[in-house]
């Protein structure tokens, strides 16, 4: 019995400390009814096509609430970013970074050799941003109009330097191929996935 | 994850018609672990079971079995796969056994999912001076409950499968365990597992035993 009563109180011990040093700060995305959802965000929703089904988001973070509401749009997989008052933050839609008119792979594919020494996109969304009626009448016709910016937010594994790391990066990219921004993501533990 | 839990199924029928023993018990687990360097991290784990052979039979009941004392280091290469070496000191009643552990693993995020890879193998000391070697390969999936992210303070679902060959003294034998568990991502330091693991060893021989384990594990990163 000593062993068994050795390792419960091991394991207490362990749980307790866990818990009290769990962190105040941190960043969700959780499901939520549309109820909650601010009124002027469903309704652009609507606006757009009143029969769209999809799932809604409360994404709260170190920067405040918001909003995404993430379905199908002609038969595109599309997320709509909304603030906490219901204003139309941007829009993104998934793409095959391998079906992407060749001419802006390539200039995508010249700035990602540039800036990385190795890489591979393991995600590829195309982001409109601009005015809530130039999204929406982008959205019904399914392709983006002149008065939208168009940017491509890519996720890669990737390593600048024969020396460094292979690590998962986010990026936003212009159509010149100019990065906008570029993020390490977090690498999540695998404890629990080795033992 | 419909595969995993198809084989199950055909794991509890198949045990139905041959001569299977049903044996039950329960599984705990601590793991800690730290990062040394960048690169370099050590882990080590306890875990016991209380383990009743025979259910149905009448002399059948709850006993303790034995406990495992791990210790692993883990360097992780450039491109995130992970090599790991490791001891295992385990606690049977009277007797110690001796194990070595060797093991590569890797993780992959598709979508919602996160997908672990686990190739190990390990030899097994026995008091009287038989040593097992075994070979098995583990297939995780992670899936968080609330959203397409695992942020904290949220559940998710892990599923995962093992396959493991065993050759010992001449006699090689097979052991299929399917282990499917709900898990609380408390924060980046801290997560905790309920969930049960059914094993279902000598594959392919008449006198077999499927064990089901509750099991409950907590990991610590500190």
């Amino acid at each position: 019995m000593v062993p068994i009563r050795l390792s419960l109180t091991v394991a207490l011990c362990c749980i307790a400390i866990g818990w009290s040093t769990a962190q105040i700060k941190y960043e969700k995305e959780e499901k939520t009814d549309v109820e909650q959802v601010p009124a002027a965000a469903v309704d652009f929703i609507h606006a757009v096509d009143s029969l769209l089904v999809g799932r809604w988001y409360r994404e709260i973070s170190n920067q405040g609430t918001s909003y995404e509401w993430k379905g199908k749009i002609n038969d595109q997989c599309t997320s709509i970013e909304f603030d906490q008052d219901g204003s139309l933050q941007d829009v993104e839609i998934l793409r095959k970074f391998a079906k992407l008119p060749l001419d802006l792979m390539e200039i995508l594919q010249k700035s990602l050799s540039t800036r990385y020494q190795r890489y591979s996109v393991r995600r590829c969304q195309e982001q409109w941003a601009g005015t809530s009626v130039a999204i929406k009448n982008a959205l019904i016709r399914s392709s983006p109009t002149d008065d939208l910016s168009v940017k491509y937010e890519l996720v890669v594994r990737a390593r600048h330097g024969h020396k460094d790391d292979t690590e998962r990066y986010e990026l936003l990219l212009k159509l010149d191929g100019s990065i906008v921004r570029e993020a390490m993501l977090v690498r999540s533990l695998s404890d629990h996935m080795d033992y | 994850m419909r595969v995993a839990v198809s084989v199950f199924f055909i794991m509890i029928l198949h045990s139905g018609y041959g001569q299977t023993q049903l044996d039950i018990g329960v599984l705990p687990k601590v793991v800690l672990s730290t990062e040394i360097s960048d690169h370099l991290s050590i882990a080590g784990s306890v875990q016991t079971r209380l383990l009743r052979e025979g259910v149905g039979q009448d002399d059948s009941k709850f006993e303790y079995s034995l406990t495992d004392l791990t210790g692993i280091v883990e360097y992780r290469l450039r491109g995130g796969t992970r090599l790991a070496v490791g001891y295992l000191f385990r606690s049977v009643k009277e007797d110690i056994v001796h194990r070595a552990i060797q093991q590569v693993s890797w993780t992959r995020t598709m979508s919602k999912y996160r997908i672990g890879h686990r190739l190990r193998t390990d030899q097994t000391f026995a008091p009287d001076g038989g040593v097992s070697y075994r070979l098995r390969y583990r297939l995780s999936v992670q899936v968080p409950l609330d959203g397409l992210e695992l942020d904290p303070r949220e559940l998710y679902l892990k599923l995962a499968t093992e396959k493991l060959h065993q050759w010992s003294s001449g006699d090689f034998s097979t052991e299929l365990r399917v282990i499917p568990a709900l898990g609380y991502y408390g924060n980046d330091k801290s997560k905790i597992e309920l969930g049960t693991d059914a094993r279902y060893d000598s594959l392919f021989s008449v006198d077999d035993t499927l064990t089901v384990w509750g099991t409950i594990s907590y990991y610590l990163r500190f």
